[in-house]
């Protein structure tokens, strides 16, 4: 085919040297289209057209044009070499591009369906991918949310729980507190009633004896009080502080003075 | 979610203690505390330095009750030598011998007697009587003592523990003048044996009847000073001697002072005395008379005569060193066995502790003491229902009063007059009692009972009562 348009455009430059620059063109133009340059080949063949305004210019603009697959272009040229009727215009080439022009027709024909098949297509598939695209946007947006939500509530969660858990540290120090100084103050006041009893012992007039047993019930009473605050305060510490994966749990604590000097200490649980 | 109530622990303390708080009771007799210990109001306190609990003996043992009424012997029992002066022992023993016969006739619901006594010269730096007898007054309520020796009575009436409560105070053997005066004061201060102004009124008979040369004239009075005995017995013995036309010289020593003793010795030796009147015990007298030996004048060998006063009536007298000087020597004592219950305690006195109580002073007055007091306390609680803690000084002195009446036929102070004493004082009833010591019949005005006296010899080493002279 290059070969048969290389003749043409030949005999064309051959037949009609009377403008150099459109010569000039044509050959350049001829160089182009050897280089598969058919776009810019035919739009070289165009300045020569418009230099020297030649029928087979427009042949070959037509025939660059479709070597180009630019079928409309090719249409358009190869129309007005077949509708322009000049000395130059050849009917085999004529006849050719008549040929040609059916062809492309076909072709201009063939690719408008397809094209309006693909862009149905195509627009289909956009509207899919739109529809897609929503529709996982919606479920990402969802999923967002729920993981939103999750969030707020494990984050709800764990500030409950680390409040809940803080307050049962809190009152378990508290507690844990209270025992010690209990402890502490029964072993201080069963010491001092220790050395009161001692001393009762080794008391030598009845005044002092009495005297130091009044101290020593007194320091004692004291001493047992605190002995069973500072018990029922331990054993509710123990129960009160919370540890990994425990589940909820109250305690009561009830220490209830007696007559007589003595005391009762209750220590409930609801697990 | 599931509640479950897993446990509830109650730990309840009542009348008892995790602590200390309980086995405050430590006794509930004496008995229970352990030795130089009393119980009292369910404790155990131990007894004052020198003190001690003394079983009287007999069926009842009265610290083993808890209805035990405390009395209190406040004898100097150990002398400044450190040996036992027998005399304070035996007057212990004769407290201990009354309180035995009354106790296994009492009642637990009249409470027991249980006697304490304190050896007021063992502990001098701990304060001797006056740390003693507040103890018991302020730890046992102790409502009477008996006490020895003028000087500590003296300064046991003056006691403010003691005038407080109102303790009653008797003695065997304070003879001292001053404690009728004090008596005016003080109504509970009682002497069993009358003051020594009355037995100086015998010696001075006595001397003047035995002084063999009618022209010895010059009469050494030697004495302990200052003390209560000494300056009370010497004081009225010159006004007696002088009145009978002797010339006398007063001679102080202080007790157990050697130095006091040369300078008394020394002072008499100056007078040319014919005789010398040693008022004081063989702790002194002893060591005295050896420094007499010294001088010619003061020899028996040269007429020189030694007369002594009840104080001095101790086999402890008699030594190898003073034997010499002294052999034939009179003194005079208040008569031990002048009632008519001494024959009784005379016998049981010697059975029980193998010593005639005629040995040593004061025994029977001792006796006289504590069977006045048991009876006075049975006047304090009354009929029945007995009531112990009426037992007081106060009314222990109400008691005494009971007991001093001199009129009526007298109940003697016996065993087995026990129970017919007791029936009358508890219910009221004045009675008129004779002891061992005398008729005991108590001046009100003075606190004493008049009896007589013996006037005693040393002879063939040993000491002999020749006869009883009233004043």
């Amino acid at each position: 085919m290059r070969f048969g348009l290389l003749i043409a455009l030949s005999c064309a430059l051959a037949a009609h040297a009377a403008n150099p620059k459109a010569t000039q063109l044509a050959k350049e133009a001829d160089r182009l289209y050897k280089d598969n340059k058919y776009k810019e080949a035919a739009e070289t063949l165009k300045q020569a057209y418009d230099a020297e305004p030649t029928a087979l210019y427009l042949y070959n603009i037509a025939r660059a044009y479709d070597q180009a697959a630019e079928l409309e272009l090719s249409l358009e040229y190869y129309r007005k070499y077949t509708s322009q009727p000049s000395d130059d215009t050849q009917p085999d080439l004529v006849k050719k591009a008549n040929l040609a022009m059916d062809r492309l027709r076909t072709l201009v024909a063939r690719g408008e369906a397809d094209k309006k098949v693909n862009d149905a297509e195509k627009k289909r598939l956009e509207e899919d991918a739109k529809k897609a695209e929503a529709r996982a946007e919606a479920e990402a947006s969802e999923a967002r949310k729920q993981r939103r939500e999750f969030e707020a509530k494990e984050k709800a969660r764990r500030e409950a729980e680390n409040q809940r858990i803080n307050g049962r540290k809190l009152i378990a120090y508290v507690t844990g507190g209270v025992g010690i100084a209990g402890l502490g103050s029964a072993l201080t006041f069963g010491l001092i009633a220790n050395t009161n009893k001692e001393a009762f012992r080794k008391a030598e007039t009845l005044q002092d004896k009495k005297r130091l047993e009044a101290e020593t019930r007194g320091t004692a009473a004291v001493a047992d009080i605190t002995l069973l605050v500072g018990v029922a305060a331990a054993v509710a510490t123990v129960i009160i502080y919370p540890k990994d994966g425990e589940p909820d749990k109250a305690v009561n604590v009830v220490l209830v003075p007696m007559a007589g000097g003595g005391a009762m200490a209750g220590i409930g649980g609801t697990f | 979610m599931r509640r479950l109530v897993l446990g509830i622990v109650a730990l309840v303390a009542g009348s008892c203690s995790f602590t200390t708080a309980g086995n405050f009771v430590e006794c509930k007799n004496d008995v229970d505390c352990g030795a130089a210990t009393a119980c009292s109001s369910g404790y155990c306190i131990p007894l004052p330095s020198g003190c001690k609990r003394d079983e009287a003996g007999g069926k009842r043992k009265a610290f083993e009750e808890e209805s035990r009424i405390p009395l209190v012997a406040l004898f100097p029992i150990t002398t400044s030598s450190g040996a036992f002066d027998d005399s304070q022992v035996q007057s212990a023993n004769a407290i201990k011998l009354a309180i035995s016969e009354a106790n296994d006739r009492l009642s637990p619901d009249r409470g027991f007697f249980g006697l304490f006594v304190c050896d007021t010269t063992l502990a001098p730096d701990a304060g001797g009587i006056n740390a003693q007898a507040p103890w018991f007054i302020t730890n046992l309520n102790a409502p009477a003592m008996f006490t020895a020796n003028s000087g500590p009575t003296r300064e046991l009436t003056l006691n403010a523990v003691r005038r407080d409560a109102g303790t009653l105070i008797i003695s065997p053997n304070a003879t001292s003048p001053e404690l009728s005066v004090i008596f005016q004061e003080d109504p509970n201060v009682w002497r069993v044996a009358p003051p020594d102004n009355f037995q100086a009124q015998v010696l001075a008979r006595v001397l003047a009847a035995d002084l063999p040369d009618a022209g010895a004239s010059r009469i050494a009075i030697i004495y302990p000073s200052p003390d209560s005995y000494g300056d009370g017995f010497a004081n009225p013995l010159l006004e007696e001697l002088v009145a009978r036309g002797y010339t006398t010289s007063l001679h102080p020593y202080t007790e157990g002072d050697g130095n006091t003793h040369i300078s008394a010795i020394n002072g008499a030796v100056g007078k040319l005395p014919h005789a010398s009147v040693i008022i004081g015990t063989p702790t002194d007298a002893v060591p005295i008379i050896e420094r007499a030996k010294t001088f010619p004048v003061l020899r028996r060998s040269s007429g020189h005569r030694w007369y002594f006063t009840d104080s001095g009536k101790d086999v402890a007298l008699i030594t190898p060193n003073t034997i010499t000087e002294i052999d034939g020597a009179f003194g005079t004592a208040p008569a031990q066995g002048a009632g008519a219950a001494f024959t009784t305690f005379r016998d049981v006195f010697t059975t029980r502790y193998s010593i005639d109580p005629n040995s040593t002073n004061f025994v029977s007055h001792s006796y006289d003491a504590a069977w006045l007091v048991m009876l006075a306390a049975q006047y304090a609680e009354g009929k029945e229902p007995a009531d112990r803690t009426k037992i007081t000084g106060p009314r222990l002195a109400e008691g005494m009063a009971k007991l001093s009446l001199s009129s009526g036929p007298a109940t003697q102070l016996r065993a087995d007059k026990w129970t017919e004493l007791q029936t009358a004082l508890s219910g009221g009833i004045a009675t008129n009692v004779e002891g061992s010591s005398g008729q005991l019949d108590f001046s009100i005005d003075a606190g004493f009972a008049m009896s007589p006296y013996e006037v005693w010899q040393i002879a063939d080493a040993g000491i002999t009562v020749r006869r009883l002279m009233t004043p």
